[in-house]
This record gives structure tokens, C-alpha cells and sequence, in this order.
């Protein structure tokens, strides 16, 4: 049983966090002046010499994470079934994305939550393609196979800074896209009367 | 056989402006060397891929309604593919991607749906 909640909150955070995050990242490039596409990692920005840009990546990972983590708890809390389940990754991704802000490249764990993002953020992906699949949402599910196919398709072509700005952006678009599809959805749990929500 | 929707003519209308675009592109990336059949190979596959969502409009659609959904999707990250290797010009590249997203939420359309599952072959 939980307390009567909507969608809005959720969907408007990680909407907000994928519509934002690459702009504040490219702000953040722009601002170091030294950043190259496909020879520096995004996370080389969090150790950068000018601290404009060292301080939006490390509030950007922050915030984004933190927005992530709340839109995963949302789908957790209001869906059943494998969005639940895509909820729940993406908790645990967004976390890993708040230690990337505040772990920079120079500590030891910064690798390990890196890779454990994006490790989460695939796994979400390829859980809410199903979920989409099962639940016949097939708009959200070509965002998914797009972001998908930007991901894969990147690799062969550029090196692994290179692929992991593409996949950082095909993640914001595909959130972007999973927080509009969760503010027009209807399958939420009944509601009852006196303001509580039930399985 | 029931009467094709507008919806149809509009989808494959798309896919096949789509398809000349890279069509197009694939020629302007062919410079005579060897160098350049990696951009002319990333545009021909773009341009494959919408001349396949093009020919799933049709009353011979060898695939399923939501299918065309699936196919429009692969060939808009084709397209955002192309534009990222720089195999298609940043113009085309959003022409095809925006042309991709029309024939993604057409597909989705039930009228759409509903006449391919109606009436394809296989």
C-alpha cells in the first residue's frame, strides 16, 4: 500500500535530466577549451583545469544521478511486472552515476562506478524493450532500439571516449523518451477512494 | 480488399523520399578511391533500410503491422549512424532522421496496423 501519487514528478525530473544532462556536458566541453570528441572521456571533465567545467560535470553527474534514481523509484512504486523490474535498475544506476560526480578519475572507485552505470543503464534498456514489447508500447520501444542501435553501432568506429559520449547521449534521449511515455501511461495501480493506491 | 489508408500512401511516401536522400548521399560520398567505400557502404545500408520500410507500406507487406514500427526505428539509428561517421551530410542526416521518426509514429497508427495485418501476404 503506498500513498496516492502521480507520474508528473518523476517523468518531469529525468525528462529534465535528459534534455539538460548533454547540454550541460557540451557547456562543460565548450568551457575546458581543451576537450576532444573521441580522444578525452566525459569524465576527464571532472578533473579539469578550469573549474567551471570541472564543477557543471560533477553537479550535472549529481543532479542527473539523483533524478534517474527518483524516476526509477517512481516506475519501482507505480508499475508492476518488468517496468518494476527497469525501476529498480535504474535506481541502482542512478546511484552509480551520483559516485561518478563525486568520485573523480583521480580515486580508484571512479572505473569501477563508471563501467557499473553503464553496465545498469544497458541492462534497463534491454529490460524496458521487453517491457515495451509486452506491453505493445511500440513508440517507446523504437526509442529504445535506437538508442540501442547509437550504442552498438558507435563501437566499431571510435575509440572508447568516442563511445562513451554517444552512449551517454542515446541514454539522456532514450530517458527522455521513457519519462514522456511514463507520464502518458495509464496501466498505473488502481486508486482508491481515501487517497491510497493498491496492488 | 479493403481500400488502402491515407496513412499508407503518407508512409511510403517517407520511406521512399528517405531512401532517395541516401540514395543521393551514397553518390556524393563515392570520390574513386578505396578510402571512401566505407561511407558509400554506411549509405547504401541507410538507403536499403528505408527502401525495406517503404516496401512494408504496400498491400504485400511481408511483415506484421507493429513490425514496420521496428523496421522505421532501425532505419532512423541508421540515419543518426550515418550522420555520426560523417557517411551522410549533416542535412541529410536530419532530413533522413526526421523522415524516420514520421514513418515510426505512422507506423504506429492503427489504421496502419490494422490494413497491414489485414491484408499482407505472408
Amino acid at each position: 500500500m503506498f500513498t496516492k501519487v502521480g507520474t508528473a514528478p518523476f517523468s518531469l525530473a529525468v525528462m529534465l535530466m535528459g534534455a539538460l544532462t548533454p547540454l550541460a556536458f557540451a557547456i562543460a566541453a565548450f568551457s575546458d577549451g581543451y576537450w576532444t570528441f573521441n580522444i578525452n572521456t566525459l569524465s576527464d571533465l571532472g578533473i579539469s583545469s578550469d573549474d567551471f567545467a570541472r564543477n557543471l560535470f560533477t553537479a550535472t553527474c549529481i543532479i542527473g544521478g539523483a533524478c534517474t534514481a527518483f524516476f526509477g523509484y517512481g516506475k519501482l512504486m507505480l508499475k508492476h511486472g518488468l517496468d518494476a523490474a527497469g525501476g529498480f535498475i535504474l535506481v541502482i544506476g542512478g546511484v552509480f552515476l551520483i559516485a561518478v560526480g563525486i568520485f573523480d578519475e583521480t580515486t580508484v572507485v571512479h572505473n569501477y562506478v563508471a563501467i557499473g552505470y553503464f553496465i545498469m543503464a544497458g541492462v534497463a534498456m534491454f529490460v524496458s524493450l521487453f517491457a515495451d514489447y509486452q506491453n505493445k508500447r511500440f513508440l517507446t520501444l523504437s526509442a529504445t532500439i535506437v538508442a540501442l542501435c547509437m550504442a552498438f553501432g558507435s563501437m566499431p568506429g571510435f575509440t572508447i571516449a568516442g563511445v562513451e559520449v554517444i552512449s551517454v547521449v542515446a541514454i539522456c534521449m532514450w530517458t527522455f523518451c521513457q519519462g514522456l511515455s511514463f507520464s502518458f501511461s495509464k496501466d498505473i495501480n488502481k486508486e482508491t477512494d481515501n487517497g491510497t493506491v493498491t496492488e | 480488399m479493403s481500400e488502402m489508408p491515407n496513412t499508407m500512401k503518407l508512409g511510403m511516401a517517407a520511406a521512399f523520399l528517405g531512401a532517395i536522400c541516401a540514395f543521393i548521399s551514397m553518390a556524393m560520398a563515392w570520390d574513386g578511391g578505396v578510402d571512401s567505400t566505407a561511407l558509400v557502404g554506411i549509405d547504401m545500408a541507410v538507403a536499403v533500410v528505408f527502401f525495406g520500410v517503404a516496401g512494408s507500406f504496400t498491400p504485400y507487406s511481408p511483415v506484421k503491422g507493429s513490425t514496420i514500427v521496428v523496421l522505421s526505428a532501425i532505419a532512423t539509428a541508421a540515419s543518426i549512424i550515418g550522420g555520426i561517421y560523417g557517411a551522410l551530410p549533416v542535412y541529410f542526416a536530419i532530413i533522413l532522421t526526421i523522415l524516420g521518426i514520421v514513418c515510426v509514429v505512422i507506423g504506429n497508427f492503427s489504421s496502419t496496423k490494422d490494413y497491414v495485418d489485414a491484408n499482407r501476404v505472408i
